[in-house]
């Protein structure tokens, strides 16, 4: 058996335990631990001793209890160290894929109307990924796709009557094949009314009038990427002629929230930064013009998997950088715990990570074919390339494609063998973790040229960052109980975004 | 306060929840299954005892130490060295309690189908409208005036029940009336149940209008059948001796090895009645009966409805099997949660004494009529949400399934028409007022820990 427990603390000097098994938080301290370890077979420390000392036997035995109490209610506090995956047949695979699929997405096409600097397609920094090109989606692929997926969830359909699946449009820039768009929207409103929840990410410079008509007429929400004020925005976001797209993007906006306030209040925004990003001045901007502009759902650090992006920062960058997120963090945690709303912007990255300890799973929240890590089954999210080729999500490098629409659909072989690569190379060690239940590693984050492994100093990142947010997220709590509720509120609209736009 | 620690703090265990009442309030040690009663100063005193300041020195002495340190040795709390925040445990994550796309799809158990008013029987209490329902209204029969019957729905039976194989569930419950005067209805129904074998079936019926012989027909249609027989009040000893054609039916049905179950609708009954008859059957038959309960009392104020009460005006509370059943109590109308009924004009209900109207199938659809939100409303109307019920730190061990109904209906809030553990708001200080299984205590800084 493996302790599966990590101790932290808070700012105030609480002392905590989270229990990976149980995905709870306890206030813990060094008596508890050495009645733990005791259970466990490990004899106390001297200083556990002598705080054991100080308590009076009805103490020590009420924590007994307790702590006997959860390893034999709950199994808490450790585990197994022999890691317990289900392996599915390749019908059985499909039946999970099937019933638990929600989103379907669309590349519209591969060619965009910007260049941005940091572009996992465009910018060459990233050597797995395809290069731009003009292919795009026809209307045919588009309908063989969708009625694919439509006529293998049937079944899960059936099971619930109350099911909106969702539809994503990708691309490139998906507003360059807005006609598409159009279609498809038609299609579906005719052949499967009120089925799909249609949403599309887009870099919002090409949002003339006409198109979004279009987009209102048939409720596309859109995510628009929006980096800050001109400056920032304008260093990573150009176009093919090198010239910033902030000013176009800002007037876009402001005339369809003019024309249709009711649809722009839908709206979201989602934010890149690097290392070279002002973060405070960006978060100021956010705050600023929380008038003018959607609200933030996303904001994301440029991506290092698998990439050379990163090799053009100084240590000067990455010091400043360092800085400016303690701060902004600081700031929202001051600001959540005098109960205030922080801004979009602030909650979406200093909170960001902290959703996942308060929508850390539980006990029941047990998973069986990749129990730990934050991975997904291939298949639940797939994303249709222009060709028909199915990846396991947007954010794949490619490389890994598990399928094509128009060559039988999901390729179960495949993905059974990437199932089992992902057990057999990123698994092994996971049940003895502390923190599996708050590691969001995935296949697109474990992807490599070489195929699915374990990233170098992951663990020990996600060990770190599951302490920091831990002890971040208890010690708001412990300052002001009351804010509980609109954390998990807030957290959970996140969520609800994240299930349907690129994150 | 034990002399040894200096520990200024005190919190909950985190599987502890102090759940307030009008007045006192109820500690559900969830993971223990206990529930203690708590006055309204042992309460207070516990909820300063778990603010931010240090526990203050008057506390460390006397009564209130002696309390404190009767949570402690009953495992409820501790002492902490800082004010710690305490995380309520959970099983699950609150994201499985959110809507959203990836949200998983209802969970569907029980579906009940009433197939028809017909009925042999003239029982005065008998529910035929909405007016009078009956406690455990789901194990009874329940005729309904004035429905018109849409024949489209028992045109293709078969596809009915595909559907709700489709939908998950694993029970489908035949209603009326009497279901076996429908003979030929009944046995389109069965045969189409046959091609779903996972499904299991009761047919809820009084056993009388067709011979014992048909009846005992219905086991080899090659279904998992269980017939739910209904019987009505007697003297306790015509349950022993009785040689009616009910008990024929069920000597046969005991002699057959066939499964069945029985359901006993009583009125006003006194505890020492239902002991009575419970012992008696199971002498008999080997099995306990489940009562329905029918209670007439007088008006009061106006209000048209006293009924649904037993034993004196009270029920029995129920302990929770393990902290799954208390979330899901808690978050849930438990006993109607993950079912529905199809009445005979398409109807949809959360359950068979269930007023309002969830949805009306079309053209033999149920998946259409299962879009409406208001069957799922029903089934998450915890009673945290019912007025008078939120006020009551019982609510989380009560079961019972008609006091949120009532007011509900006709005022449009939801409020419940009476409590059915007689004025539990004041839990403590009516504690030998109720019934329950030894699970609840009554924990008090005056008295410490008591039976209740």
């Amino acid at each position: 058996m493996n302790r599966v427990t990590l101790r932290f603390s808070s700012e105030q000097g609480g002392e905590y335990l989270y229990d990976d098994v149980t995905g709870c938080i306890l206030p813990w301290g060094p008596v508890e631990d050495a009645v733990l370890n005791q259970e466990l077979g490990v004899p106390p420390t001297d200083p556990e001793r002598e705080w054991i000392g100080k308590l009076s036997a009805n103490e020590i035995n009420a924590k007994t209890s307790f702590i006997r109490l959860w390893r034999t209610h709950y199994q808490a506090f450790a585990r197994d160290e022999k890691i317990d995956c289900l392996t599915l047949t390749p019908e059985q695979l499909a039946q999970s894929v099937w019933a638990n699929s929600a989103v379907l997405l669309l590349f519209l096409t591969e060619d965009c109307n910007l260049n941005c600097s940091y572009c996992c397609y465009s910018s060459g920094a990233y050597p797995l990924h395809r290069k731009p090109s003009h292919r795009a989606m026809t209307f045919e692929q588009a309908i063989k796709a969708i009625d694919w997926y439509v006529a293998n969830k049937i079944a899960a359909l059936e099971r619930d009557p109350l099911k909106q699946l969702g539809l994503s449009f990708y691309g490139g820039e998906p507003l360059l094949n807005i006609g598409l768009i159009e279609q498809i929207m038609e299609y579906l409103e005719k052949r499967y009314p009120g089925l799909f929840f249609a949403v599309a990410t887009s870099n919002g410079v090409l949002l003339s009038d006409k198109i979004a008509d279009i987009l209102v007429k048939h409720n596309v929400i859109l995510a628009i990427s929006l980096d800050g004020p001109e400056e920032e925005h304008d260093r990573l976001r150009v176009d093919h002629q090198g010239r910033g797209t902030h000013k176009r993007l800002i007037a876009n906006l402001a005339r369809l929230k003019n024309r249709y306030p009711d649809y722009w209040a839908k709206m979201l925004c989602v934010s890149v930064f690097d290392p070279k990003s002002d973060l405070i001045k960006i978060a100021k901007y956010f705050e600023d013009n929380e008038e003018l502009l959607p609200r933030c759902a996303f904001v994301n650090q440029v991506t290092s998997q698998n990439s050379t992006y990163y090799q053009s920062f100084t240590e000067e960058d990455y010091t400043r950088f360092r800085v400016q997120l303690r701060s902004l963090r600081n700031s929202f945690k001051a600001v959540s715990t005098a109960g205030k709303e922080p801004s979009s912007y602030c909650q979406a990255l200093a909170g960001g990570s902290i959703i996942l300890a308060v929508l850390r799973s539980r006990l029941n929240d047990r998973k069986t074919v990749l129990p730990y890590t934050g991975c997904c089954l291939p298949g639940y999210r797939m994303a249709v390339n222009v060709d028909g080729r199915l990846d396991i999500c947007e954010r794949v490098s490619g490389q890994n494609p598990i399928g094509n629409v128009n060559q039988g659909g999901l390729d179960l072989v495949k993905i059974g063998r990437l199932v089992a690569e992902y057990q057999r190379n990123v698994l092994p060690q996971c049940s003895a973790c502390p923190v599996s239940k708050l590691c969001s590693l995935c296949f697109s984050t474990a992807e490599t040229s070489k195929g699915v492994e374990r990233r170098s100093g992951w663990c020990e990142g996600t060990l770190a960052t599951a302490a920091r947010d831990l002890s971040d997220y208890i010690s708001i709590l412990e300052a002001n109980g009351n804010v509980k509720a609109m954390f998990e509120r807030n957290s959970l609209e996140r969520r609800r975004a994240a299930t349907m736009f690129q994150a | 306060m034990n002399e040894k620690t200096s520990l200024p703090y005190f919190r909950l265990r985190s599987d502890c929840f102090l759940v307030s009442g009008k007045k006192g309030s109820v500690l559900y040690d969830v993971t223990r299954k206990k529930a203690f009663l708590l006055d309204q100063e042992s309460s207070e005193f516990l909820r300063l005892c778990e603010g931010p300041q240090p526990l203050k020195d008057e506390w460390r002495k006397g009564r209130l130490h002696h309390f404190l340190d009767l949570m402690i040795r009953e495992g409820l709390g501790f002492y902490y060295p800082h004010p710690v925040y305490v995380d309520n445990f959970l099983l699950e994550s609150p994201i499985n309690h959110f809507g959203g796309m990836a949200a998983p799809p209802p969970n569907y158990q029980v579906a009940a189908w009433h197939i028809t008013n017909q009925c042999d029987h003239q029982c005065a209490f008998c529910p035929t409208d909405f007016s009078n329902p009956l406690w455990q209204a789901c194990l009874s029969c329940v005729r309904r005036h004035n429905v018109t019957e849409d024949p489209a729905l028992f045109s293709d039976p078969v596809a009915v029940i595909e559907q709700a194989s489709h939908l998950g569930i694993w029970g489908l419950h035949i209603r009326g009336g009497n279901p076996l005067l429908e003979w030929d209805r009944l046995m389109a129904i069965l045969r189409g149940v046959a091609r779903f074998p996972h499904l299991k079936t009761t047919i809820t019926t009084p056993g009388t209008g067709i011979s014992l012989e048909q009846t005992l027909s219905l086991y080899e249609v090659g279904v998992a059948l269980n017939l739910n027989i209904v019987l009505f009040e007697h003297d306790p000893d015509v349950f022993e001796t009785g040689d009616g054609f009910q008990f024929k039916l069920l000597d046969a049905l005991e002699k057959k090895n066939a499964a069945f179950d029985i359901a006993v609708v009583i009125a006003n009954p006194p505890l020492v009645y239902k002991d009575s008859v419970s012992r008696k059957i199971f002498n008999r038959w080997g099995r306990r009966p489940r009562f329905v309960e029918f209670h007439t009392l007088p008006e009061e104020n106006g209000t048209p409805f006293h009924f649904a009460r037993t034993e004196d005006g009270r029920k029995r509370l129920c302990k929770w099997a393990n902290a799954t059943e208390f979330f899901h109590r808690a978050n849930n109308r438990a006993c109607l949660h993950g079912g529905f009924e199809v009445g005979l004009d398409g109807t949809l209900r959360a359950c068979a004494g269930c007023h309002h109207s969830c949805g009306k199938i079309a053209n033999s659809r149920l998946r259409n009529a299962l879009k409406e939100e208001h069957l799922y409303d029903l089934w998450k109307l915890s009673k945290e949400k019912v007025v008078q019920c939120m006020d009551c730190g019982l609510r989380f061990a009560c079961t019972d399934c008609l006091a949120a109904d009532l007011l509900g209906a006709t005022n449009k809030r939801v409020a419940a028409g009476y409590c059915p553990i007689m004025d539990a708001g004041d839990c403590f200080n009516n504690a030998k007022s109720f019934q329950h299984d030894g699970f609840v205590q009554r924990l008090s800084i005056e008295k410490g820990l008591e039976d209740a």
